[in-house]
């Protein structure tokens, strides 16, 4: 009878709770957020995946000392992001493939990717 | 005389894959607007570009489909629904389009000595640009925090 009884506390805590932040995972309505952050001269990660044919946004911040315009020709996406901002840049779906995306102030720095699957 | 005709047939066979693809969506402007950037602008900035039986040929071809490439990076009126998707962009967007108005810089000047349709009227330029400030204005409203 207790072991019963603790099993009913772990699953009333579990339905509590929900299921652990680092498996949550967005649902229909909520789109994927990917993050990637410029510090010294580069993005990080510099590969994100979303989902494919699903929108989704990616948080990008700037911990860096300059601006710098986050541009994605393939995505058709460009938005400046200023030193110590973060920003939501907001994608359509995008069918299955690879998308690089650049600092278009300063073409020394390396191109990331966004990998839709 | 002979090498240089065989050093242009030569050349012909470096192809540039600069075609045109289909539109995400169709711009959203007043008329007059979108037919002063239908006839001066998007035959670089869209994927409707009317290629002309002599950008066919290197190494014209080159430098043609090198610009028209270049230009739709930059802005492609084809893909506006694209941009409009996300606000930021859209403002971005629309405030380059109120500069390069505004200082005359586009059409190129190249572009506009060669084509009577690259001109554009004073009165048009002053349409595109309340256009695109108006437009930024909103879009930078829009943007959802």
């Amino acid at each position: 009878m207790p072991c019963r009884k603790n099993l009913l506390s772990i699953l009333v805590v579990a339905a509590i709770a929900g299921p652990p932040a680092f498996c949550r995972t967005a649902g229909a309505s909520e789109p994927t957020v990917a993050r990637v952050t410029f510090n010294g001269g580069h993005f990080e990660p510099a590969k994100l995946t979303v989902p494919a044919n699903q929108p989704f946004q990616v948080r990008v911040t700037n911990t860096d000392r300059t601006a710098i315009e986050f541009e994605s020709f393939d995505l058709h996406r460009e938005r400046v992001v200023r030193p110590g901002e973060t920003i939501t840049v907001y994608m359509a779906p995008a069918a299955p493939g690879h998308y690089s995306f650049c600092d278009d102030f300063d073409h020394s720095v390396a191109e990331g990717a966004i990998e839709a699957r | 005389m002979a090498i240089v005709a065989a050093a242009l047939m030569a050349i012909q066979a470096i192809r540039t894959p600069v075609r045109n693809s289909g539109a995400t969506g169709e711009l959203q402007a007043p008329p007059d607007v979108q037919a002063a950037l239908r006839r001066a602008c998007y035959q670089c900035h869209s994927q409707e570009t009317n290629w002309p039986w002599y950008v066919q040929f290197a190494p014209l071809s080159w430098f043609v489909h090198g610009r028209v490439s270049a230009a739709r990076r930059r802005l492609d009126f084809s893909a506006w629904r694209d941009y409009l998707y996300d606000p930021g962009t859209a403002a971005r967007k629309l405030g380059a389009i109120d500069q390069m108005m505004h200082s005359g810089a586009m059409p190129p000047w190249y572009y506009r000595l060669l084509s009577a349709r690259a001109r554009i009227t004073p009165a048009e330029r002053a349409a595109i640009e309340t256009w695109a400030i108006e437009g930024r204005a909103a879009a930078l409203k829009a943007e959802p925090q």
